[in-house]
C-alpha cells in the first residue's frame, strides 16, 4: 500500500526564522494560509489552564491595523472562510481565500503576529471570556459525559504533567485569566522563530514568497520559547473513579500509556485501534456491538501528541448493561491481542480504511495545508502529508501483538466508568 | 517590492480566476432511474449513493422512525451475503457504508477507492436491491435504535430539536425525530417495513449519485448492470405537510433541572425548497445568521458574550419546513438573548439593509462557493440537492447570477413575507424554575417534563 500522490513544495525560512511551506495546487481558484504558533495548552501551568484557547479566541479579536469585529469581516466578505484551534501541543489559525485574495490573508494574519498587542484591552477579554465559558458549558459541562475524559486524564497523567488538564481548561481559571497574563503569553510563543506558516493553493511560487517576505519580513524575531517540562507517566497499578452523570446508558472509558506520535510505534498502535473499531467488521464492534449486543458503539484512538499521551478506548453500553460487564469485555480482548496473532485479513482492511482515509484527508485545501504545517512543526518534514501513509505498510499482525504486549498491560490503567444513576 | 506597506486598510487583490462547477451528466435508464455524476479525478476517490424517495416524510404518521429503519435495514443482509459478511465485504476495500433516511430521501452510500468503482456499485446494488430482511438482526437492530433513542433527550440541543419539532409539527411526520422514539420503534415489525419498501422503494423517482475519480461511459455501463432490472411502481405522491401557525409567541421549557447552559430554539413554519423565492432566503439566512459575522453571532456573542455560537437556517424540505434560530446560552442571560433575538428578526422586517451590508452578504455567498466543492463527499451532497429538488443541470452556474440580481429593497420585503417574530415557537431546555421567569413576558409558558 502506498499513496499515489506527490505534492509539490517549497520550503524557506525568514530572516526572523518564520518557516515557510508553500504548496502548489490549481485545480480551484483557492488559497489557503495556515499558521501553526508551536504554543498549545501543554505550555500552560495549573491554576492557569485553558489560556492558550483564550488566547486564541484574542487573537480574533483585531490587532492594531484591524478592529475588534473585522478579522472575520475582512476573510468574510471577499467569501473567504477563517477559523482556528488549539490542542495539547500547537495552536493554529488559518483562512481559506478566493486565491486573488492572497495578500489579504497574509496581512491579517502578519498583523496579528506583528501587531497584536496595540489592539488589545480588558473590554475584549472579559467578553471572550464570557464566550468561552459558554463554549465551555456547551461543549462539556451542559453534556452528558462531558467530563469523563477530563477525569480519565487526571488519573492517566500525573500531577504537574502538561497532557493532565483540558484543552479548554477548568472553569475557574478561565474564569481568573487576566490581562497582564495575555502581554507575557504573547511575547513569549507569538514570535516568528516559533511558527510554521504554510500558502497552499492556487499561486505563484515566487510571488507568493515575495508577498510573505514582505507581510511577514519586517517581523522581529524573538526569543525561543521556553520548552514545557514533561513528567513521565508512572502507571504501575489500575486507577478508576466513578463519574456521577445525568446519563441514560452507561460508559466505560479506559486508558493506557500511548507510544509518542511520529514513532513506529505509533503508527502500528493507530493500526490496532483501526482493527479493534474502525468499522462495522472491526473485532469489537463485531463482537461487543453486533454478536453480544453488550454495547451500543465502541472506540479505540491513539492521541497524535508530541510527548507520550494517551492510548484510550471508549465502550458505550446498552440498557442494563453493567459498566463492569462491558470492561470484563473489553479486558478479555485487551489480554488476548497481547497473545494471539490477529487474522492477517483484518490488518489488511484496516489498511486499507487508512488508505481511503488518507485521500479524504487531503482532498480540502485546508486540511491539506493544516497537515504541512503540522509536519514541519513537529518533525521538520512537511512533504510527510503525502507519506505518512507509508508508515503502515510494513505493519503486521505480530506487530500488532507485540504492540499489545508491550503498551496494553491491563494491571495498568486509567478508567472512568459512568453508570446510569 | 518598491510600494511602501500599507496596513491600514485591506490590500487591493490580484485579478480573479475564473471558477466552474465540475462537469455534470444525467441520464435516466429505462427503468426510471436517474444516473447523476460529476467528476472530479484528482484523488483516486469515488463517492456513490442511491437516493430513493423513501425519505421520512413518507412515514405514515402512526410509523415514526420506519424510512429510517428501513435504511439502516439495507446493511443488515442481502441474497449472498449476511449483515456480517456485508460489512467485511464492504470494508476489506476501505470502503465505509452507510444507510438511513433524511426527511426527503432515503439514502445507502459508499464511500470508495476508485480502482474498486465496479465492485462497490455491484455491492450497493446488491445491499439495497436484493435486501432479506433478516428478523433476528432486525430485532437487534431494533434495540441498538431505541438504546440511542433513550440517550436523545439527554443532549440538550436534541431535547430542544425534539420539543420544537412537536410544538410546531405535532400531527404530522415532522412532528418527530427521524429516527423516531422508543415506542414507535418497538412497535415495528418487518411486515410494515416490506410495506413500506413496495411503496417508496421503486426506481422512478430514485437517482444513482456517482462524484470522484471515474470514465463516465463506465460508469454509465455499469449502472445499467447494476440497476437496470430494477422494477418497482410509481413514485410515490408527496404528502401535505403543514405547520402549526401559532396566534402569538408561545413558550415552551423543556425542562432539565440543574443543567449548566440552556439551549434555545426559536422559529415559526416556513416555505418548502421549492418555492421559487427560496434562493432569496437562502441569502437572507446568511446575513441573518448563517456566518460568522451575521447579525445575530455579532449581538448574542461578540456585542454580549451570551454563547459561543448562533445559527439560523430555513430547512430544505420537499414540504413545508421550518425557519429556526439556535444557540446555546448561559441559562441567566436566556430572557435577555430572547430578546435580542427577536430584535434582530424584527430588524430584518423593518429596516433597509445598507447597500454595503448586502453587498458584503452576497460577496461572501458567491466567494464562497468553490470552497464548499471542494472533495467527493462535497460534489455528491450537491448533486443530492440537484435531485432531490429537481435543479436544473447547470444550476450552480445560474445560482450565483441568481443571487446576485437580489437587492436590498427585496431583503425586506422577503423578511416581511417570511419571518414572523411576533408568531414564534420559542423552545428552551433547560432549568424551567430559572427559565419561566425570565421568558413569561413573551407568552403563555408551557413547561414539558423529560
Amino acid at each position: 500500500m502506498s499513496s499515489n500522490l506527490r505534492f509539490d513544495l517549497q520550503r524557506h525560512t525568514l530572516d526572523n526564522g518564520l518557516q515557510v511551506v508553500l504548496h502548489r495546487d490549481t485545480r480551484l481558484p483557492l488559497v489557503t494560509v495556515n499558521i501553526w504558533y508551536h504554543v498549545g495548552s501543554k505550555n500552560e501551568t495549573p491554576g492557569r489552564t485553558g489560556f492558550a484557547h483564550l488566547f486564541e479566541h484574542l487573537l480574533f479579536q483585531g490587532s492594531e491595523n484591524v478592529g475588534t469585529n473585522d478579522h472575520f469581516r475582512y476573510v468574510q466578505q471577499v467569501g473567504g472562510v477563517a477559523n482556528g484551534s488549539t490542542w495539547y501541543d500547537r495552536t493554529n489559525y488559518f483562512e481559506t481565500l478566493p486565491s486573488h485574495e492572497l495578500d489579504r490573508g497574509l496581512w491579517l494574519e502578519s498583523d496579528r503576529m506583528g501587531f497584536f498587542l496595540g489592539g488589545i484591552h480588558q473590554e475584549k477579554l472579559d467578553n471572550q471570556r464570557d464566550v468561552v465559558m459558554n463554549e465551555r458549558r456547551q461543549r462539556v459541562d451542559n453534556q452528558p459525559y462531558g467530563r469523563a475524559t477530563e477525569c480519565l486524564y487526571e488519573l492517566l497523567f500525573p500531577q504537574g504533567h502538561p497532557y493532565r488538564w483540558p484543552v479548554i481548561g477548568y472553569m475557574e481559571d478561565i474564569e481568573a485569566a487576566e490581562l497582564d497574563m495575555v502581554k507575557e503569553f504573547f511575547e513569549t510563543y507569538y514570535v516568528p522563530n516559533n511558527a510554521v506558516l504554510t500558502v497552499a493553493g492556487d499561486i505563484d511560487y515566487d510571488a507568493a514568497l515575495a508577498k510573505i517576505e514582505r507581510w511577514f519580513g519586517p517581523i522581529a524575531a524573538g526569543n525561543p520559547p521556553p520548552p514545557p517540562a514533561v513528567p513521565t507517566i508512572q502507571l504501575d497499578e489500575v486507577r478508576r473513579t466513578v463519574l456521577e452523570d445525568q446519563v441514560k446508558l452507561p460508559r466505560v472509558y479506559c486508558a493506557f500509556p500511548a507510544p509518542r506520535y511520529g514513532d513506529q510505534d505509533w503508527y502500528t498502535a493507530d493500526l490496532l485501534c483501526t482493527v479493534l473499531t474502525g468499522g462495522k467488521a472491526s473485532l469489537l464492534y463485531d463482537d461487543l456491538v453486533l454478536s453480544r449486543s453488550l454495547a451500543q458503539f465502541v472506540s479505540a484512538y491513539v492521541l497524535p501528541t508530541e510527548e507520550a499521551s494517551s492510548f484510550g478506548f471508549v465502550l458505550s453500553g446498552g440498557p442494563d448493561i453493567e459498566p463492569d460487564a462491558l470492561e470484563d469485555a473489553l479486558i478479555t480482548h485487551l489480554d488476548n491481542l497481547r497473545h494471539d496473532v490477529l487474522d492477517e485479513t483484518l490488518v489488511e482492511r484496516a489498511r486499507n480504511r487508512l488508505l481511503r482515509h488518507h485521500y479524504q484527508e487531503l482532498q480540502s485545501l485546508a486540511d491539506r495545508a493544516d497537515l504541512m504545517s503540522q509536519f514541519a512543526t513537529y518533525f521538520d518534514a512537511p512533504e510527510m502529508a503525502a507519506r505518512e501513509i507509508e508508515r503502515y505498510r510494513e505493519i503486521t499482525a505480530e506487530d500488532l501483538r507485540d504492540l499489545a504486549h508491550r503498551y496494553l498491560d491491563t494491571g495498568r490503567r486509567a478508567v472512568v466508568t459512568v453508570p446510569v444513576p | 517590492m518598491s510600494r511602501p506597506l500599507d496596513r491600514t486598510t485591506p490590500p487591493a487583490a490580484d485579478p480573479a480566476r475564473p471558477f466552474h462547477f465540475p462537469d455534470t451528466t444525467s441520464i435516466v435508464l429505462g427503468n426510471g432511474l436517474r444516473v447523476l455524476s460529476a467528476r472530479a479525478p484528482e484523488f483516486p476517490l469515488v463517492t456513490a449513493q442511491l437516493l430513493t424517495p423513501a425519505g421520512a416524510m413518507q412515514n405514515p404518521l402512526d410509523r415514526p422512525g420506519l424510512a429510517d429503519l428501513h435504511g439502516l435495514m439495507l446493511l443488515e443482509g442481502s441474497e449472498k451475503y449476511d449483515a456480517a459478511e456485508l460489512a467485511a465485504t464492504v470494508e476489506q476495500l476501505g470502503s465505509s457504508m452507510d444507510s438511513g433516511a433524511g426527511w426527503n430521501i432515503s439514502y445507502t452510500e459508499l464511500s470508495l477507492l476508485s480502482d474498486d468503482v465496479e465492485q462497490g456499485l455491484q455491492l450497493l446494488a446488491e445491499m439495497t436491491l436484493r435486501s432479506t430482511f433478516p428478523e433476528e438482526p432486525f430485532s437487534r437492530l431494533k434495540d441498538r435504535t431505541k438504546a440511542d433513542l433513550i440517550r436523545r433527550p439527554g443532549r440538550p440541543n436534541l431535547l430542544a430539536d425534539d420539543t420544537f419539532s412537536r410544538v410546531l409539527y405535532g400531527g404530522s411526520p415532522f412532528g418527530f425525530p427521524i429516527k423516531g422514539t422508543p415506542e414507535s420503534i418497538e412497535a415495528l415489525d418487518i411486515d410494515a417495513i416490506k410495506t413500506f419498501r413496495r411503496r417508496t422503494f421503486v426506481p422512478d423517482g430514485s437517482t444513482l449519485i456517482v462524484a470522484g475519480d471515474f470514465e463516465t461511459e463506465t460508469l454509465h455501463r455499469l449502472a445499467e448492470d447494476c440497476f437496470g432490472a430494477w422494477t418497482g411502481g410509481p413514485k410515490p405522491e408527496r404528502p401535505t405537510l403543514e405547520a402549526r401557525v401559532l396566534d402569538g409567541i408561545e413558550v415552551h421549557i423543556a425542562d432539565r433541572p440543574g443543567a449548566a447552559q440552556t439551549q434555545l430554539y426559536l422559529g415559526h413554519g416556513g416555505p418548502s425548497r421549492l418555492d421559487p423565492e427560496f434562493y432569496k432566503l437562502i441569502a437572507l439566512n446568511v446575513l441573518l445568521g448563517g456566518k460568522f459575522t451575521s447579525r445575530l453571532n455579532l449581538n448574542l456573542r461578540e456585542r454580549h458574550g451570551f454563547t459561543y455560537g448562533v445559527q439560523s437556517s430555513f430547512a430544505r424540505r420537499l414540504a413545508p419546513a421550518p425557519f429556526t434560530v439556535r444557540t446555546a446560552v448561559a441559562t441567566d442571560v436566556a430572557g435577555a438573548a430572547v430578546k435580542e433575538i427577536l430584535f434582530e428578526v424584527e430588524r430584518l422586517r423593518s429596516e433597509p439593509v445598507t447597500a454595503e451590508e448586502w453587498d458584503e452578504t452576497l460577496s461572501y455567498l458567491l466567494g464562497v462557493f468553490p470552497y464548499t466543492v471542494q472533495t467527493t463527499e462535497d460534489l455528491a451532497s450537491r448533486l443530492e440537492n440537484l435531485a432531490i429538488f429537481d435543479l436544473a443541470l447547470d444550476y450552480y452556474e445560474t445560482y450565483r447570477d441568481q443571487l446576485r440580481s437580489i437587492t436590498p429593497e427585496q431583503v425586506i420585503d422577503t423578511a416581511q413575507r417570511f419571518l414572523f417574530p411576533d408568531r414564534m415557537a420559542i423552545v428552551a431546555a433547560g432549568p424551567a424554575e430559572t427559565l419561566a421567569p425570565q421568558l413569561e413576558a413573551y407568552g403563555p409558558v408551557h413547561v414539558h417534563q423529560a
